[in-house]
Protein backbone atom coordinates (compact mmCIF):
# COMPACT_ATOMS: atom_id res chain seq x y z
CA UNK A 1 0.00 0.00 0.00
CA UNK A 2 1.51 3.37 -0.92
CA UNK A 3 0.68 4.96 1.98
CA UNK A 4 1.72 2.40 4.46
CA UNK A 5 5.10 2.68 1.90
CA UNK A 6 5.40 6.22 3.63
CA UNK A 7 3.75 6.34 6.79
CA UNK A 8 6.86 4.06 8.78
CA UNK A 9 9.65 6.06 7.45
CA UNK A 10 8.06 9.36 8.51
CA UNK A 11 7.43 7.75 11.97
CA UNK A 12 10.78 6.68 11.96
CA UNK A 13 12.58 9.84 11.09
CA UNK A 14 10.61 12.33 13.69
CA UNK A 15 12.17 9.98 16.06
CA UNK A 16 15.58 11.30 15.34
CA UNK A 17 14.49 14.91 14.74
CA UNK A 18 15.75 17.64 16.65
CA UNK A 19 13.92 19.27 19.12
CA UNK A 20 13.39 23.12 20.12
CA UNK A 21 11.45 25.00 22.50
CA UNK A 22 8.35 25.90 21.42
CA UNK A 23 7.96 29.43 22.36
CA UNK A 24 4.68 31.43 21.44
CA UNK A 25 4.76 32.61 25.59
CA UNK A 26 1.84 31.51 28.02
CA UNK A 27 -0.98 32.77 26.10
CA UNK A 28 -4.05 30.79 25.32
CA UNK A 29 -6.19 33.11 23.40
CA UNK A 30 -3.75 35.91 22.28
CA UNK A 31 -1.27 35.82 19.74
CA UNK A 32 1.81 37.93 19.86
CA UNK A 33 3.81 38.44 16.77
CA UNK A 34 6.03 35.75 16.78
CA UNK A 35 5.74 33.36 13.87
CA UNK A 36 7.04 29.69 14.02
CA UNK A 37 10.26 29.48 12.15
CA UNK A 38 10.57 28.10 8.74
CA UNK A 39 10.39 24.20 8.28
CA UNK A 40 9.26 23.45 11.83
CA UNK A 41 6.43 22.31 12.97
CA UNK A 42 4.53 23.01 16.57
CA UNK A 43 2.26 20.03 18.06
CA UNK A 44 0.63 21.81 20.40
CA UNK A 45 -3.00 20.48 22.87
CA UNK A 46 -5.07 23.52 24.26
CA UNK A 47 -7.69 22.49 26.47
CA UNK A 48 -10.13 23.79 28.78
CA UNK A 49 -12.32 22.78 31.61
CA UNK A 50 -15.48 24.60 33.46
CA UNK A 51 -18.46 23.96 34.64
CA UNK A 52 -21.33 26.44 33.26
CA UNK A 53 -24.30 27.77 34.91
CA UNK A 54 -27.08 25.57 34.29
CA UNK A 55 -25.18 22.71 32.49
CA UNK A 56 -22.70 19.89 33.04
CA UNK A 57 -18.54 20.08 33.08
CA UNK A 58 -16.81 19.63 30.11
CA UNK A 59 -13.57 19.37 28.82
CA UNK A 60 -12.87 21.05 25.38
CA UNK A 61 -9.98 19.58 23.35
CA UNK A 62 -7.99 21.39 20.48
CA UNK A 63 -4.83 19.50 18.63
CA UNK A 64 -2.74 22.13 16.63
CA UNK A 65 0.03 21.73 14.03
CA UNK A 66 1.66 25.10 13.90
CA UNK A 67 4.15 25.06 10.43
CA UNK A 68 6.43 27.43 9.68
CA UNK A 69 5.99 27.96 5.87
CA UNK A 70 8.24 30.58 5.67
CA UNK A 71 9.59 33.41 8.13
CA UNK A 72 6.51 35.59 7.04
CA UNK A 73 3.88 32.88 6.83
CA UNK A 74 2.66 30.30 9.72
CA UNK A 75 -0.21 28.11 8.47
CA UNK A 76 -1.85 26.08 11.33
CA UNK A 77 -4.24 23.22 11.23
CA UNK A 78 -7.21 22.44 14.47
CA UNK A 79 -8.67 19.69 15.26
CA UNK A 80 -11.27 20.18 17.85
CA UNK A 81 -13.50 17.81 20.14
CA UNK A 82 -14.79 18.11 23.47
CA UNK A 83 -16.50 15.56 26.05
CA UNK A 84 -19.12 16.98 28.56
CA UNK A 85 -19.90 14.55 31.87
CA UNK A 86 -23.58 12.93 31.38
CA UNK A 87 -23.81 13.80 28.03
CA UNK A 88 -21.29 12.60 25.19
CA UNK A 89 -17.48 13.10 23.83
CA UNK A 90 -17.57 13.82 20.27
CA UNK A 91 -15.62 15.27 17.20
CA UNK A 92 -15.80 19.24 16.65
CA UNK A 93 -14.75 19.99 13.25
CA UNK A 94 -11.16 21.59 12.30
CA UNK A 95 -10.21 25.22 11.79
CA UNK A 96 -7.28 26.38 9.42
CA UNK A 97 -5.53 29.53 10.19
CA UNK A 98 -2.55 31.53 8.53
CA UNK A 99 -0.88 34.27 9.94
CA UNK A 100 1.33 36.53 7.59
CA UNK A 101 3.94 39.11 9.30
CA UNK A 102 3.40 42.13 7.42
CA UNK A 103 6.59 44.38 8.13
CA UNK A 104 10.06 42.47 7.55
CA UNK A 105 11.48 44.27 10.87
CA UNK A 106 11.39 44.77 14.00
CA UNK A 107 9.50 47.67 15.41
CA UNK A 108 8.06 49.31 18.48
CA UNK A 109 4.99 47.85 17.49
CA UNK A 110 4.48 45.22 14.92
CA UNK A 111 1.27 44.18 12.96
CA UNK A 112 0.54 40.49 11.72
CA UNK A 113 -2.94 39.60 9.74
CA UNK A 114 -4.50 36.57 10.60
CA UNK A 115 -7.36 35.17 8.50
CA UNK A 116 -9.22 31.70 9.54
CA UNK A 117 -11.13 29.39 7.62
CA UNK A 118 -13.79 27.09 10.83
CA UNK A 119 -15.55 24.35 10.05
CA UNK A 120 -17.24 23.47 13.19
CA UNK A 121 -20.42 22.37 14.67
CA UNK A 122 -22.16 24.15 17.74
CA UNK A 123 -21.67 21.57 20.06
CA UNK A 124 -17.79 23.32 19.91
CA UNK A 125 -16.39 24.24 23.12
CA UNK A 126 -12.58 24.77 22.72
CA UNK A 127 -13.13 28.39 23.28
CA UNK A 128 -10.04 29.61 20.72
CA UNK A 129 -11.54 32.82 21.30
CA UNK A 130 -14.49 34.84 22.35
CA UNK A 131 -16.54 36.93 19.88
CA UNK A 132 -20.01 38.75 19.85
CA UNK A 133 -22.28 37.47 22.63
CA UNK A 134 -20.59 34.21 22.99
CA UNK A 135 -21.48 33.26 26.95
CA UNK A 136 -22.52 30.52 29.36
CA UNK A 137 -25.47 29.62 27.24
CA UNK A 138 -23.79 28.32 24.23
CA UNK A 139 -22.45 25.82 26.53
CA UNK A 140 -25.39 24.19 27.86
CA UNK A 141 -27.11 23.02 25.26
CA UNK A 142 -27.10 19.08 24.91
CA UNK A 143 -24.60 17.42 22.26
CA UNK A 144 -27.21 16.01 20.18
CA UNK A 145 -28.75 19.18 19.92
CA UNK A 146 -25.90 21.23 19.65
CA UNK A 147 -23.82 19.46 16.78
CA UNK A 148 -27.08 20.53 14.10
CA UNK A 149 -26.34 23.43 14.51
CA UNK A 150 -23.47 24.20 11.05
CA UNK A 151 -20.75 26.84 11.43
CA UNK A 152 -18.84 27.64 8.67
CA UNK A 153 -16.95 31.23 9.19
CA UNK A 154 -14.67 32.78 8.31
CA UNK A 155 -12.11 35.06 10.67
CA UNK A 156 -9.43 37.99 10.77
CA UNK A 157 -7.65 39.37 13.40
CA UNK A 158 -5.39 41.94 13.32
CA UNK A 159 -2.27 41.25 15.66
CA UNK A 160 -0.03 43.73 17.62
CA UNK A 161 3.04 42.80 19.20
CA UNK A 162 5.82 44.73 20.68
CA UNK A 163 8.75 43.65 22.96
CA UNK A 164 10.05 45.63 25.99
CA UNK A 165 12.62 45.01 28.30
CA UNK A 166 11.99 41.86 28.16
CA UNK A 167 8.12 41.93 28.47
CA UNK A 168 5.93 41.00 25.74
CA UNK A 169 2.52 42.79 24.79
CA UNK A 170 0.06 42.01 22.53
CA UNK A 171 -3.29 43.43 21.21
CA UNK A 172 -5.47 41.36 18.87
CA UNK A 173 -8.93 42.55 17.43
CA UNK A 174 -10.95 40.15 16.14
CA UNK A 175 -13.98 39.89 12.99
CA UNK A 176 -15.82 36.79 12.66
CA UNK A 177 -18.28 36.29 10.25
CA UNK A 178 -20.41 33.05 9.18
CA UNK A 179 -20.70 32.70 5.55
CA UNK A 180 -24.22 31.50 5.40
CA UNK A 181 -25.88 34.21 7.54
CA UNK A 182 -25.27 35.83 10.98
CA UNK A 183 -23.76 39.11 11.75
CA UNK A 184 -20.30 40.20 12.26
CA UNK A 185 -19.24 39.69 15.16
CA UNK A 186 -16.30 41.39 16.88
CA UNK A 187 -13.90 40.32 20.06
CA UNK A 188 -10.79 41.06 21.74
CA UNK A 189 -7.73 39.72 23.27
CA UNK A 190 -4.58 42.00 24.79
CA UNK A 191 -1.92 40.54 26.88
CA UNK A 192 1.10 41.05 28.96
CA UNK A 193 4.29 38.15 29.93
CA UNK A 194 7.48 38.22 30.80
CA UNK A 195 10.15 35.30 31.51
CA UNK A 196 11.14 35.58 35.16
CA UNK A 197 14.73 36.01 34.53
CA UNK A 198 16.24 37.97 31.68
CA UNK A 199 19.54 36.22 31.18
CA UNK A 200 19.90 31.92 30.93
CA UNK A 201 21.68 30.40 33.27
CA UNK A 202 25.05 28.44 31.63
CA UNK A 203 24.13 24.86 32.38
CA UNK A 204 20.84 23.03 30.95
CA UNK A 205 17.95 22.84 33.57
CA UNK A 206 14.42 22.33 33.84
CA UNK A 207 14.32 24.64 36.88
CA UNK A 208 15.98 27.55 35.35
CA UNK A 209 13.84 31.03 36.55
CA UNK A 210 14.08 31.66 32.88
CA UNK A 211 12.48 28.35 31.76
CA UNK A 212 9.09 30.34 33.65
CA UNK A 213 7.20 32.46 31.93
CA UNK A 214 3.90 34.34 33.81
CA UNK A 215 2.13 36.70 32.14
CA UNK A 216 -2.28 37.48 31.96
CA UNK A 217 -4.64 37.80 29.13
CA UNK A 218 -7.86 39.69 28.80
CA UNK A 219 -10.37 38.24 26.39
CA UNK A 220 -13.95 39.27 25.79
CA UNK A 221 -17.04 40.03 22.92
CA UNK A 222 -17.68 42.92 21.70
CA UNK A 223 -21.02 42.16 20.10
CA UNK A 224 -21.98 42.47 16.57
CA UNK A 225 -22.15 44.85 13.98
CA UNK A 226 -26.14 45.29 14.86
CA UNK A 227 -25.27 46.09 18.39
CA UNK A 228 -21.33 46.78 18.66
CA UNK A 229 -20.59 47.27 22.16
CA UNK A 230 -20.41 45.90 25.84
CA UNK A 231 -23.76 45.18 26.54
CA UNK A 232 -24.09 40.94 26.67
CA UNK A 233 -20.85 40.36 26.19
CA UNK A 234 -18.73 37.77 28.71
CA UNK A 235 -15.12 38.73 29.61
CA UNK A 236 -12.30 37.08 30.98
CA UNK A 237 -9.22 37.96 32.81
CA UNK A 238 -6.93 35.20 32.89
CA UNK A 239 -3.03 34.63 34.41
CA UNK A 240 -0.97 32.45 33.22
CA UNK A 241 2.09 30.14 33.30
CA UNK A 242 4.57 28.30 30.97
CA UNK A 243 7.15 25.98 31.89
CA UNK A 244 9.52 24.83 29.47
CA UNK A 245 11.87 21.69 30.23
CA UNK A 246 15.50 21.57 28.57
CA UNK A 247 14.02 19.03 26.55
CA UNK A 248 11.80 21.91 25.00
CA UNK A 249 8.49 20.78 25.71
CA UNK A 250 5.95 23.26 27.21
CA UNK A 251 3.37 23.58 29.68
CA UNK A 252 1.21 26.12 30.11
CA UNK A 253 -1.99 26.39 32.78
CA UNK A 254 -4.45 29.30 33.27
CA UNK A 255 -7.56 29.88 35.31
CA UNK A 256 -9.72 32.16 33.43
CA UNK A 257 -12.03 34.52 35.71
CA UNK A 258 -15.27 35.42 33.70
CA UNK A 259 -16.12 38.73 35.27
CA UNK A 260 -20.03 39.63 33.36
CA UNK A 261 -23.12 37.86 33.82
CA UNK A 262 -22.94 36.50 30.41
CA UNK A 263 -19.53 34.81 31.18
CA UNK A 264 -19.15 31.09 32.21
CA UNK A 265 -17.52 31.63 35.61
CA UNK A 266 -14.22 29.62 35.69
CA UNK A 267 -12.72 28.37 33.27
CA UNK A 268 -9.32 26.14 33.50
CA UNK A 269 -6.69 25.93 30.61
CA UNK A 270 -4.19 23.65 30.03
CA UNK A 271 -1.45 22.72 27.34
CA UNK A 272 1.42 21.17 26.39
CA UNK A 273 3.46 21.88 23.38
CA UNK A 274 6.66 20.86 21.88
CA UNK A 275 8.43 21.80 18.67
CA UNK A 276 10.37 19.20 15.80
CA UNK A 277 13.17 21.12 14.47
CA UNK A 278 13.47 21.60 10.34
CA UNK A 279 10.48 19.08 10.03
CA UNK A 280 9.80 20.15 6.76
CA UNK A 281 13.46 19.60 5.60
CA UNK A 282 13.31 16.02 7.09
CA UNK A 283 9.84 15.31 5.38
CA UNK A 284 11.21 16.69 1.70
CA UNK A 285 14.77 14.55 2.14
CA UNK A 286 12.67 11.94 2.57
CA UNK A 287 10.62 11.70 -0.31
CA UNK A 288 12.93 13.23 -2.83
CA UNK A 289 15.73 10.70 -1.91
CA UNK A 290 13.83 7.72 -0.24
CA UNK A 291 17.43 5.86 0.14
CA UNK A 292 18.71 8.27 2.68
CA UNK A 293 22.07 8.99 0.24
CA UNK A 294 22.63 12.83 0.40
CA UNK B 1 27.30 49.22 20.02
CA UNK B 2 29.36 47.02 22.44
CA UNK B 3 28.35 43.71 23.69
CA UNK B 4 28.31 44.01 27.40
CA UNK B 5 29.19 40.47 28.43
CA UNK B 6 32.10 40.40 26.25
CA UNK B 7 34.48 38.07 27.66
CA UNK B 8 32.02 36.31 30.29
CA UNK B 9 33.04 32.87 30.28
CA UNK B 10 29.27 32.11 31.76
CA UNK B 11 27.96 34.64 29.30
CA UNK B 12 28.95 31.71 26.57
CA UNK B 13 28.72 28.87 28.36
CA UNK B 14 24.68 30.39 28.35
CA UNK B 15 24.59 31.34 24.61
CA UNK B 16 26.11 27.69 23.63
CA UNK B 17 22.82 27.05 25.56
CA UNK B 18 20.25 29.20 24.21
CA UNK B 19 22.72 28.24 20.25
CA UNK B 20 21.33 24.39 21.10
CA UNK B 21 17.99 25.39 21.37
CA UNK B 22 17.23 28.40 18.73
CA UNK B 23 20.03 28.07 16.42
CA UNK B 24 21.50 24.37 15.63
CA UNK B 25 18.33 23.05 13.68
CA UNK B 26 19.16 25.57 10.95
CA UNK B 27 22.47 26.18 11.82
CA UNK B 28 24.25 22.88 12.81
CA UNK B 29 25.40 22.15 16.22
CA UNK B 30 28.51 23.48 15.62
CA UNK B 31 27.54 26.28 12.97
CA UNK B 32 29.26 24.64 10.25
CA UNK B 33 25.39 25.51 8.59
CA UNK B 34 23.15 23.26 7.44
CA UNK B 35 20.98 23.53 4.14
CA UNK B 36 20.67 26.91 2.74
CA UNK B 37 21.67 28.22 6.62
CA UNK B 38 24.77 29.49 6.36
CA UNK B 39 27.96 28.76 8.44
CA UNK B 40 28.37 30.76 11.39
CA UNK B 41 31.62 29.62 12.04
CA UNK B 42 33.70 31.70 9.52
CA UNK B 43 35.95 34.74 9.35
CA UNK B 44 33.33 37.57 8.59
CA UNK B 45 30.94 36.17 11.43
CA UNK B 46 34.13 36.17 13.99
CA UNK B 47 35.18 39.08 13.18
CA UNK B 48 31.84 41.26 13.00
CA UNK B 49 31.22 44.02 15.33
CA UNK B 50 29.20 42.77 18.34
CA UNK B 51 26.24 44.84 17.54
CA UNK B 52 25.57 44.25 13.63
CA UNK B 53 25.41 40.38 15.34
CA UNK B 54 22.86 41.14 17.92
CA UNK B 55 20.80 43.48 14.95
CA UNK B 56 20.40 40.36 12.81
CA UNK B 57 19.32 38.26 15.85
CA UNK B 58 16.35 41.18 16.35
CA UNK B 59 15.39 41.93 13.34
CA UNK B 60 16.08 38.52 11.21
CA UNK B 61 16.24 38.54 7.55
CA UNK B 62 12.54 37.03 6.35
CA UNK B 63 13.42 36.81 2.79
CA UNK B 64 16.45 34.48 3.36
CA UNK B 65 14.41 32.81 5.75
CA UNK B 66 15.66 33.51 9.12
CA UNK B 67 13.01 34.52 11.73
CA UNK B 68 13.46 37.42 14.33
CA UNK B 69 14.48 36.25 17.90
CA UNK B 70 13.59 39.60 19.37
CA UNK B 71 11.06 37.73 21.48
CA UNK B 72 14.39 36.57 23.70
CA UNK B 73 15.07 39.26 25.97
CA UNK B 74 18.42 41.40 25.57
CA UNK B 75 20.78 39.59 27.55
CA UNK B 76 20.06 36.50 25.91
CA UNK B 77 20.49 37.64 22.67
CA UNK B 78 23.78 39.08 23.92
CA UNK B 79 24.84 35.83 25.23
CA UNK B 80 24.42 33.96 22.19
CA UNK B 81 26.29 37.03 20.25
CA UNK B 82 29.03 35.85 22.69
CA UNK B 83 29.01 32.51 21.86
CA UNK B 84 28.50 33.21 18.28
CA UNK B 85 32.57 35.30 18.54
CA UNK B 86 33.73 32.09 20.27
CA UNK B 87 32.79 30.32 17.15
CA UNK B 88 36.55 29.83 14.96
CA UNK B 89 36.58 26.65 12.29
CA UNK B 90 40.47 25.31 11.84
CA UNK B 91 40.89 27.42 8.95
CA UNK B 92 41.19 30.64 10.08
CA UNK B 93 43.51 32.67 12.26
CA UNK B 94 42.91 33.88 16.24
CA UNK B 95 41.91 37.17 16.88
Amino acid sequence: MRLGRYVLPIAGALTFLPFCSAGEGPFFITYTHQMEEPRNLEIATKNVTGRPRGGNRFLGAATEFEYGVTGWWTSEIYLDGQATRGDSALFTGYRWENRFRLLPREHWINPVLYLEFENINGADKGLLEVVGNDGNDDLIGPNADARREKKRELEAKLILGSHYKGWTFAENFIAEKNIRHEPYEFGYAVGASRPLALSARAQRCNFCPENFQVGVEAYGGLGTHAGFGLRDTSHYVAPTVAWTLASGTTFKISPSFGVTGTSAGLLLRFGVSYEIAQFGRATRRLFHNPGGND
Amino acid sequence: MTNPLEGSEQARLAGAKLYARECASCHGPDGAGLGKAPRLNRHDVYNAPPGTLFWVLRNGSLRRGMPSFAHLPEPQRWQIVTYLRSLRSDDQPAR
